[in-house]
C-alpha cells in the first residue's frame, strides 16, 4: 500500500507539469495584453494614465518582456516555492493572499454540501432500493432524473423566485464571514448550499439505490434473513456497508465536479470565494491568478482521487492495488 | 433523357427505401424503449427549432422594439420592456422611425428587459444550443476515440504519454477549463466548440482505450496478424467496429452534458457574443432583477435547457440499454 501511494504521488509530477503547460499555453496563446487592458497602450495611442516609462517598469516588474519559456520556468519556480507573485489587476495584490482570503468561503460551501448531500442521498437511496417499485422509489427516480436535467443556476433562480413570491424573502446582499456574523453567513449561504447538495445528492442517491439493489440479492443477505435477523439489522449491518463501496467513488467524483457548481453559485449569489475570484481573473486576463488557482484546484482534485482510491482499497480488502 | 430519368428514379427509390428503413428502426426503438422515444421527440423538436429558426420565430431575435405610444400601462415608461405574453403593441419601424403600418406586433411570450421578443429569442437560442453542443460532441468524441484507439492499440510509452495528458486534462474541472479557454481565446463559435469538446474528449478516450485493450488480445486479431495484416488493417477492420457501440453510447450520453456546459458558459458571460440569443445568456446579468415583474422571462429559457438536457439524457440512457450487450434484455 505504501508503495502504491508513493508511486501515485510520483505520477503527480508529470501530470501537474502537463496541467501547468496546458493552462500557461492557453492563456499566453490568447490575444490580449494584460497591461494594455488595464492601463491602455501608449505606443498605439490609446488613452493611458501611465507614462511610457512607468509602463515599461510595470512590464519588467511583472516579467512580461522575458521570452515566453523564461516566463514559464520562472513561474514554475514561483509555484514550487508557493510564491506565485503579484496579480496583474491593479493594485497588483499578492496572489497567494487573495487565494487564502477567498478559500475559506469556498471550502465552507463545498464541505457542508458534501456532508449534506451524503446525509440526504444515502438514506434515500437505501429506502428506495428496499422499497423498490413503490411510490417512494418512483418519486425518487423521477425527481432525480428531472432535477439533474435542470441547470443549477436555473434551479437557484427559481428558488429565489419562490422565495420572493411566497415569503417576500431575498438573501442578504452582503456576505459576512462565519466568525464575524454567523447568522448573516447562514442566511446568505443556506440556499446555494442546499441546491448544490440536492444536485449532487441526486447523483449519489441513484448510485446508492442501484448498489443497494445489487447487495440485496447477495447470498449473505439471504443467509442473514434466514438466521432470523430483523430487517433493520440486516440492512444496517450487512447491506449499507457493502453498498457504500461504489458510492465512495461517486461521492469523490461529485466533490471534484462540485467546484464547477460552487463557481456558478458564487457568481449568481455574488459570494467572494475562489470560484468568483477565478471568474473575475479569467475575464481580466489576470494570468498569475488564473494559473495559480487552476494548478491548485487540479492538485487538490488529484489528491482527492488518490485519497478515494486508498479509502476504497481499505474498505474493500478484496481489492489489491497493483 | 430517359436514361437520366431512370437513374434518378433509382436514386429516389434508394433514398426512399433507406428513409423508410430508418423510420422503421426508429419506430421499433421507440416501441421497445418508450422513454427513449420521448427523448427522441423532445430532442427532435429542439433540433427542428434550431434548423428552421427563421421560419418559426415571428420577430428578429435581436431587434429592440420601441413603442409608438404608451397605449398599455407600462411601469417602465417608454422604450418598451417586459411586455407580458400575448400583448399586441404598436412599435416604431427601425429604419424610418415611423410607426409600423400594422395592427401592432404581438409578442407571444412577451419581451425581455431589453424589449426583444422572448419567443423568437428562445427559438434562436435552440440554434445556439444545438449547433454548439452537437458539433462539440462530434469533434470531442472523434478526437477522444482516435487517441484512445492509438493509446490502447500501440501501448507502451505512447500510451503512457497520452494517458498522462488525459490525467492532467481530467484533473482540471470541466467548467474551469472551458471558462479558461473561452476567456483566453475570446468568445466565438469556434472557441466555444473547442471549450466544450475539451471537456468531452478525455472520458471518451478512456473508454475507447479500454475497449481497444481487450479487443486486441482477441484471437481473431492474432489470426489476422498471423495472416500478415498490418496495423492499419487490423485497426480499421477488427478493432474499430468493436468500438462503435461504446462510441455511440458515449456520444449520446455526452450531448446533455454539452448542452449544460454551453448554457453555463453563456450564463457566466462567456457564451456566444452579446446580441445573439442563447438560453444560458437569457438567464444571466440583469434579467434576475426583473423576476418579480415578469417571472416568465426567467422561467422559459431554463425550461428549454431542461427539456433539451432531459431529452438528450433519456435518449442516451435508452441507446445505452439497447447497445450495451451487458444490459441487453434487462
Amino acid at each position: 500500500m505504501r508503495q502504491y501511494i508513493a508511486r501515485r504521488l510520483l505520477l503527480f509530477i508529470p501530470t501537474l507539469f502537463i496541467v501547468s503547460l496546458i493552462i500557461f499555453g492557453l492563456l499566453r496563446l490568447g490575444p490580449g495584453d494584460p497591461i494594455e487592458q488595464y492601463y491602455g497602450d501608449a505606443t498605439s495611442g490609446t488613452e493611458t494614465n501611465l507614462s511610457a516609462k512607468e509602463i515599461q517598469e510595470l512590464r519588467e516588474y511583472l516579467n512580461l518582456d522575458d521570452h515566453i519559456t523564461v516566463q514559464y520556468f520562472k513561474w514554475i519556480g514561483d509555484i514550487v516555492t508557493l510564491s506565485p507573485g503579484q496579480s496583474f489587476r491593479p493594485p497588483n495584490l499578492d496572489v497567494l493572499d487573495e487565494v487564502v482570503d477567498a478559500l475559506p468561503l469556498t471550502a465552507e460551501i463545498a464541505l457542508t454540501t458534501i456532508v449534506l448531500s451524503l446525509l440526504i442521498a444515502i438514506p434515500l437511496g437505501v429506502i428506495s432500493a428496499v422499497r423498490q417499485d413503490t411510490l417512494i422509489d418512483y418519486g425518487l427516480r423521477v425527481f432525480s432524473i428531472g432535477f439533474l436535467a435542470m441547470p443549477i443556476f436555473w434551479t437557484a433562480i427559481l428558488a429565489l423566485l419562490i422565495g420572493i413570491e411566497t415569503a417576500n424573502w431575498i438573501p442578504p446582499l452582503e456576505y459576512k464571514e462565519i466568525w464575524q456574523d454567523p447568522l448573516q453567513n447562514v442566511k446568505k449561504l443556506w440556499l446555494p448550499i442546499l441546491i448544490l447538495a440536492i444536485n449532487s445528492g441526486a447523483v449519489i442517491a441513484r448510485m446508492m439505490r442501484s448498489a443497494t439493489l445489487e447487495v440485496l440479492r447477495q447470498d449473505y443477505v439471504r443467509t442473514a434473513h434466514a438466521k432470523g435477523l430483523k430487517e433493520t439489522l440486516v440492512i444496517s449491518r450487512h447491506v449499507i456497508k457493502n453498498a457504500m463501496l461504489p458510492v465512495v467513488t461517486v461521492a469523490g467524483l461529485q466533490a471534484a465536479i462540485l467546484f464547477s457548481g460552487t463557481l456558478i453559485m458564487e457568481s449568481l449569489f455574488v459570494l467572494p470565494g475562489l470560484g468568483l475570484t477565478l471568474l473575475y481573473s479569467i475575464n481580466d486576463n489576470d494570468f498569475p491568478m488564473v494559473q495559480f488557482i487552476v494548478v491548485m484546484v487540479s492538485l487538490f482534485i488529484m489528491i482527492l482521487n488518490l485519497v478515494i482510491d486508498v479509502i476504497y482499497a481499505w474498505l474493500d480488502p478484496r481489492i489489491r492495488l497493483n | 433523357m430517359i436514361m437520366h430519368a431512370n437513374g434518378r428514379d433509382d436514386l429516389v427509390e434508394n433514398v426512399l427505401s433507406k428513409m423508410t428503413g430508418t423510420i422503421v428502426a426508429i419506430g421499433r426503438f421507440s416501441r421497445k424503449k418508450p422513454l427513449g422515444g420521448l427523448g427522441l421527440i423532445l430532442l427532435g423538436l429542439i433540433v427542428i427549432m434550431a434548423i428552421f429558426s427563421e421560419f418559426i420565430a415571428p420577430q428578429d431575435p435581436i431587434e429592440q422594439f420601441t413603442r409608438t405610444a404608451p397605449t398599455v400601462e407600462n411601469p417602465f415608461g417608454d422604450p418598451l420592456r417586459l411586455v407580458g405574453p400575448f400583448t399586441s403593441v404598436d412599435v416604431l419601424d427601425r429604419s424610418t422611425d415611423e410607426p409600423l403600418d400594422t395592427k401592432g406586433v404581438v409578442f407571444i411570450l412577451g419581451t425581455d428587459n431589453l424589449s426583444r421578443d422572448l419567443f423568437s429569442r428562445l427559438v434562436f437560442g435552440a440554434r445556439a444550443a444545438v449547433r454548439l453542443s452537437l458539433s462539440s460532441v462530434v469533434i470531442g468524441t472523434t478526437i477522444g476515440a482516435l487517441l484512445g484507439l492509438i493509446s490502447g492499440y500501440y501501448g507502451g510509452k505512447l500510451d503512457m504519454f497520452i494517458q498522462r495528458i488525459v490525467d492532467a486534462w481530467m484533473s482540471i474541472p470541466a467548467l474551469v477549463l472551458s471558462l479558461a479557454i473561452v476567456g483566453a481565446l475570446g468568445a466565438s463559435t469556434w472557441t466555444i466548440i473547442f471549450a466544450i469538446s475539451a471537456f468531452v474528449w478525455p472520458s471518451v478516450s478512456r473508454v475507447i482505450r479500454s475497449v481497444t485493450l481487450s479487443v486486441k488480445e482477441q484471437q481473431y486479431v492474432e489470426a489476422a496478424r498471423a495472416l500478415g495484416a498490418g496495423d492499419i488493417r487490423i485497426i480499421s477492420r477488427h478493432v474499430l467496429p468493436q468500438t462503435l457501440a461504446p462510441f455511440i453510447i458515449m456520444a449520446s450520453s455526452l450531448v446533455g452534458a454539452a448542452i449544460t456546459i454551453e448554457a453555463a458558459l453563456a450564463f457566466l458571460g462567456l457564451g456566444v457574443p452579446a446580441p445573439q440569443a442563447s438560453w444560458g445568456q437569457m438567464l444571466s446579468g440583469q434579467v434576475v432583477q426583473f423576476i418579480r415583474e415578469q417571472p416568465l422571462v426567467v422561467i422559459w429559457p431554463g425550461l428549454m435547457i431542461t427539456i433539451a438536457v432531459f431529452g438528450a439524457n433519456l435518449l442516451g440512457d435508452s441507446l445505452r440499454d439497447v447497445l450495451d450487450p451487458r444490459l441487453r434484455g434487462t
